[in-house]
């Protein structure tokens, strides 16, 4: 690949950065042919399922679980977008014998450097628990699953939230 | 085969098809940049979690296709999903991992056997790995997307939601870090600008 890479704010000339773009060349993780199909694959999977206009399907934080089997709860959660880097507002629904829990976003999404912990414009989870309830759970916003005493880990966390996936009302 | 991009009038029917539904429409949105997606995928989050990192760029994609904006471009507006997925991978990885290497043990079959080419590329992997986490977020993910994904600076600065002068300034000088790290491990790089 050959690209115009430089940059030069003296003559706004632009160099191709051969050696350094051969470096990059040398050492890219290239998908081969079997990695290209499972992604295509995947594609053609996920848009064979019906097209929600107007819904996405994103994580759910979970936070702080509180008892309420039977009941529906609403949670707001706070997301970017890919155009810009500030937070949207999103309403999602639970399936009613989910826990319920309560999150209140408001505070959050008035400061969403709280919840953009490395600046990249996304949304990160740890700093997203520690701003909306670091009681609810251990020092720092740690979390802990559902009826365990132990700390737990980023896949638990992310386990937990893929078994609640939901669906995203407006937006 | 045209390239999303090449033609914007050919982008825009298929990206009006695709947010009906049309999901053969965004198949072949998606198809000629596979290749550069995985790469930068894998260049963010390591080559364990470039295939998901990928996948769940298409995924989201296709979910918010609605909310693409007319002036964004296709590609921008799913790199930007792979640079923010592949970042949070990235993350859990280090987590468990415990800051291990991402670029250990990352043997490419399509890369040279002999042992001492070998290793050469895994040591510049390595420091091309070390380098790009010195860099600000930002930088990194321009420096990648350029050398990467062979995304132009409009692509980019849709992707990161900057402007294209930032995104001028923040590929120079991620790439001049980026050469300097290099080059104190070791490695020769040309001189930039100059004959190399």
């Amino acid at each position: 690949m050959n690209h115009p890479t430089d940059y030069d704010p003296k003559t706004d000339a632009k160099a191709p950065h051969t050696t350094l773009q051969a470096a990059f060349d040398a050492t890219a993780q290239d998908a081969d042919q079997a990695a290209l199909d499972r992604l295509l694959r995947h594609t053609r999977k996920t848009v064979a399922e019906p097209a929600k206009k107007g819904l996405g399907l994103h994580w759910g934080w979970i936070v702080g679980p509180m008892a309420a089997a039977g009941a529906a709860a609403a949670l707001t959660l706070a997301t970017p977008t890919t155009e810009t880097t500030d937070a949207g507002a999103l309403a999602v629904a639970v399936e009613p014998d989910a826990l319920a829990v309560e999150v209140a976003l408001a505070e959050v999404l008035a400061d969403e450097s709280d919840v953009d912990a490395d600046s990249n414009g996304g949304v990160d989870g740890d700093a997203m628990v520690a701003a909306l309830d670091p009681s609810a759970n251990g020092e720092n916003g740690e979390w802990f699953p559902p009826g365990d005493d132990e700390l737990g880990d980023d896949e638990e966390l992310e386990a937990w939230i893929a078994a609640y996936e939901v669906v995203l009302a407006g937006g | 085969m045209t390239h999303p991009g090449d033609s914007p009038a050919h982008d825009a029917h298929l990206i009006a098809r695709a947010k009906a539904g049309d999901g053969e429409a965004f198949t072949a949105l998606v198809r000629p940049l596979l290749p550069a997606l995985y790469r930068v995928a894998g260049r963010l989050a390591g080559r364990a979690a470039a295939e998901d990192a990928a996948q769940e760029a298409l995924t989201l994609a296709w979910q918010r296709i609605h909310k693409l904006r007319p002036e964004t471009p296709f590609a921008a507006f799913l790199f930007g999903f792979a640079i923010k997925r592949a970042a949070t991978l990235a993350r859990g990885e280090r987590r468990r991992k415990g800051h291990e290497d991402r670029s250990a043990n990352q043997a490419d079959p399509n890369r040279p056997d002999r042992p001492d080419e070998v290793m050469q590329a895994r040591r510049l992997q390595a420091a091309i790995a070390e380098g790009l986490a010195k860099l600000p977020t930002k930088r990194r993910d321009a420096v990648v997307m350029r050398l990467d994904g062979g995304l132009g600076d409009r692509d980019i600065a849709a992707a990161l939601g900057s402007t294209e002068g930032s995104v001028r300034v923040l590929v120079h000088h991620g790439l001049a870090t980026l050469e300097e790290h290099l080059k104190s491990l070791g490695f020769e790089l040309a001189t930039r600008g100059g004959t190399p």
